[in-house]
């Protein structure tokens, strides 16, 4: 090892300085509570902190044998599942269609992104409106098509996939904007001499645009699974985790079991359950993901 | 110049972002938000806490305030009425308190109370459904008032007999009435008309109940008789009371005795089959169904009666129909409850004192339509200018409350009756089944 030269140390000290704000917020905000829930999830207390017990293994035992809980990870497996494919592909071919320059790509642009800055709290009470069998506008659509209208948060069978068309309604529009400017910096000349070689659009697409998109579609999709992991609002306001459990996530079981049981420890176990699960998937998709494009290379 | 102000813009957007994504795929999302909420509820209390700073030490010097806060879930139409009360309280009394009222949807306050009460910095007075005491006395967030009593602050012979019980845990008060309500059968006169029947003459017994709402059905396409069932003032236990029926009795579930079995399949029926009205309604949902005048009849508690007079709704109240055993119907109500934050016992119950004063409740009584928590004024002069608040005040002492003194009413509710009705309802499960299953999950949570 080399050492360091008055100039090099003089340099980290000043980087240091600078990413010191934001690793304040973050310890306090983030590595502090991680680690608090990591030691919570050992214990059981009661809402004023009394009686504090250590379970040792106790409440993973419990986890593991916990019904409720394999089913909350049953239908977010299932609301990622579907979500995460439905909110690139569609922020993709979005994305293509309105590369171009002009007015109305821009246009359209605005129109798909508004959704993402809106909260979803008001995009979850706006969509329980909608699909409302008695005053839902929808409902109102499909019974002139003749349909009877049914009350799909209502429904064991419909409440999952409607809670998944929310959530990517809203949250394709922010992927559609990474994805765009990905798209803008691919270089034209690759285009240009594909064209020369006769290459045809769906050629083109394959060979030129998603390769060179790896990097971008990567944190995008790595990103979406993290988010649908963590599903919580739409369906907290929209259905609460029913009807019979059939669209309580972990996030939701985790708010439950804190806020309305009053058990935090146990809450912090699903918590870190939860952690360890959107971890390991996360990193096993973006290694997926960026080997591709070494292999690309 | 442009582009410095766009790469000004992307810094700002990726330091957002990447908090933002550190901050999810940390992912401890709950637990983040709960240091959050604290210190955001700390400071808040910071701010009161620096006013009652001095006073604590001597409460009553003159020109110093003695500032309480009071938390409560009342956002409805009754807002105004408490938030006047509130403020007639601080300009009158003699004692130089000031109560500070923080008025915020229930669901938040209970998400607020999770973290403010454990570190001390809750507020003095919490106001909340009697069915709670239990989750929040046992492990002593709440504290007994019992000499609030004893010392004639609040009259304990003026209070409803059916509330009295509820608001003891472990035989000791921990809390002082702040409404009290009972449901009656809310319906719609103009419906009633429509479908040929006498708008001036409610049904009576079940029977009545089930031809009238049959006949609505059939004669005009709407509803005509519903009962929600989740995130709802109870109204299923009606008619399981009705029919002599349970959830839980002498520390026992007996929600699948073989009158509610009885009593569920009929109703079940009537709804589902029947198409009385749409099945597994929340409250809020059956609210508004009974507004847009689609739903001929249902059971609702005195709050509604604003709402629906405004909205221009011909209707009438009526008892609840007698079921096969008892006429009953369900009573519920709100106290209100000095925490173990509180550093200011003679404050809050010189305001509790208040509250319960007669003149007080008759205006309560009148601003929000509820029936007044004191049994002693029904007669006042003053209450006949709303003329449902003696109706509502008719089954004041024949009345049940629903799933008390349990310390963890929620649990009960959303874990075990709850999915048995939404079985039952939605997938049209074998009723025995499902009740054998609930009252199992009851029983393994109330040990």
């Amino acid at each position: 090892m080399k050492a360091k030269s008055a100039m090099e140390k003089k340099r980290e000290r000043a980087g240091l300085l600078f990413v010191m704000p934001s690793m304040i917020i973050f310890t306090i905000f983030v590595f502090i509570p991680l680690a608090i829930a990591f030691v919570f999830s050992f214990l059981k207390f009661d809402m004023m902190f009394n009686h504090i017990e250590f379970q040792k293994f106790g409440n993973y035992m419990k986890l593991v044998q916990d019904g409720r809980f394999w089913n909350a990870l049953l239908n977010t497996i299932v609301y990622t599942v579907f979500s995460v494919p439905l909110l690139i592909g569609l922020a993709l071919v979005v994305a293509v269609m309105i590369k171009k320059k002009g007015w109305f790509s821009g246009f359209c642009k605005s129109v798909y992104f508004i959704p993402a800055i809106c909260s979803m709290t008001i995009v979850s009470i706006l969509w329980s409106f909608l699909v409302n069998p008695d005053i839902g506008m929808f409902s109102y659509w499909f019974s002139l098509l003749g349909f009877e209208p049914i009350n799909v948060l209502n429904s064991p069978k419909w409440a999952m996939p409607t809670v998944i068309l929310v959530g990517v309604w809203k949250n394709f529009g922010f992927n559609m904007v990474i994805l765009l400017a990905g798209l803008n910096g691919i270089d034209e000349s690759y285009y240009e001499a594909a064209d020369m070689d006769g290459a045809k659009g769906w050629q083109k697409f394959c060979s030129i645009t998603v390769p060179m998109l790896m990097p971008t579609l990567s944190f995008t999709i790595v990103n979406a699974i993290i988010g649908s992991f963590q599903v919580f609002d739409q369906v907290y306001i929209m259905t609460k985790g029913g009807p019979l459990f059939k669209t309580q996530t972990l996030v939701q079981l985790i708010y439950s079991t804190a806020f309305d049981s009053f058990n935090m420890g146990y809450a912090s176990t699903i918590a870190v359950a939860l952690f360890a699960i959107t971890f390991i998937a996360s990193t096993f998709t973006f290694k997926r993901m960026t080997k591709g494009e070494e292999d690309l290379g | 110049m442009k582009k410095r102000l766009l790469a000004w813009l992307l810094t700002g957007v990726m330091a957002v972002s990447v908090l933002a994504g550190c901050g999810n795929s940390g992912n401890e999302g709950a637990a983040s938000e709960v240091t959050e909420e604290s210190s955001e509820a700390a400071s808040a209390e910071e701010e009161s806490g620096e006013a009652t700073a001095e006073p604590e030490a001597a409460p009553t010097t003159d020109g110093e305030k003695t500032v309480i806060t009071f938390w409560n879930g009342f956002t409805g139409s009754d807002k105004e009425t408490l938030e006047a009360l509130v403020q007639e309280y601080n300009e009158t009394n003699d004692k130089n308190i000031q109560v500070e009222m923080n008025i915020m949807p229930w669901d938040s306050l209970y998400q607020k109370l999770a973290t403010v009460l454990p570190v001390g910095e809750g507020p003095d007075i919490l106001a909340m459904a009697t069915e709670r005491i239990g989750t929040y006395a046992e492990p002593g967030a709440f504290v007994p008032v019992d000499d609030i009593y004893s010392q004639g602050i609040v009259d304990e012979s003026a209070v409803p007999e059916t509330l009295k019980e509820n608001l003891k845990y472990n035989g000791q008060y921990y809390g002082v009435p702040m409404n009290f309500a009972t449901l009656l059968l809310y319906y719609n006169k103009t419906i009633f008309e429509e479908a040929g029947l006498d708008p001036e003459k409610a049904p009576e017994t079940w029977d009545e109940l089930e031809q009238y709402a049959q006949q609505i059905v059939d004669k005009t396409g709407k509803y005509g008789f519903d009962m929600a069932v989740k995130d709802t003032t109870p109204m299923w236990c009606i008619m399981l009371w009705g029919n002599g029926g349970d959830i839980i009795k002498d520390g026992k579930a007996v929600f699948n005795s073989p009158e509610n079995v009885e009593t569920i399949t009929r109703w079940a029926e009537n709804i589902r089959d029947n198409k009385f009205g749409p099945e597994v309604l929340t409250g809020g949902e059956i609210d508004k169904l009974f507004e847009s005048q689609k739903l001929a009849m249902y059971f609702c508690g005195p709050w509604a009666t604003n709402g629906f007079t405004n909205a221009g709704i011909d209707y009438g109240v009526a008892q609840a129909p007698m079921g096969p055993k008892e006429q009953v119907t369900q009573a519920n109500a709100v106290g209100m409850y000095m925490t173990s934050s509180s550093k200011n016992k003679e404050a809050v119950y010189d305001f509790f004192g208040w509250w319960n004063s007669k003149d007080t409740q008759v205006k309560w009584s009148l601003g929000t339509g509820f029936p007044p928590a004191r049994t002693d004024i029904a007669d006042d002069e003053r209450m006949k200018e709303n003329p449902y608040i003696a109706e509502f005040s008719k089954p004041a002492n024949a009345s049940k409350m629903y799933l008390q003194q349990l310390t963890n009413f929620a649990e009960v509710d959303t874990q075990a009756i709850v999915p048995a009705f939404e079985k039952i309802l939605l997938e049209n499960a074998d009723v025995q089944d499902a009740l054998d299953e609930a009252n199992a999950v009851i029983e393994s949570l109330i040990q």
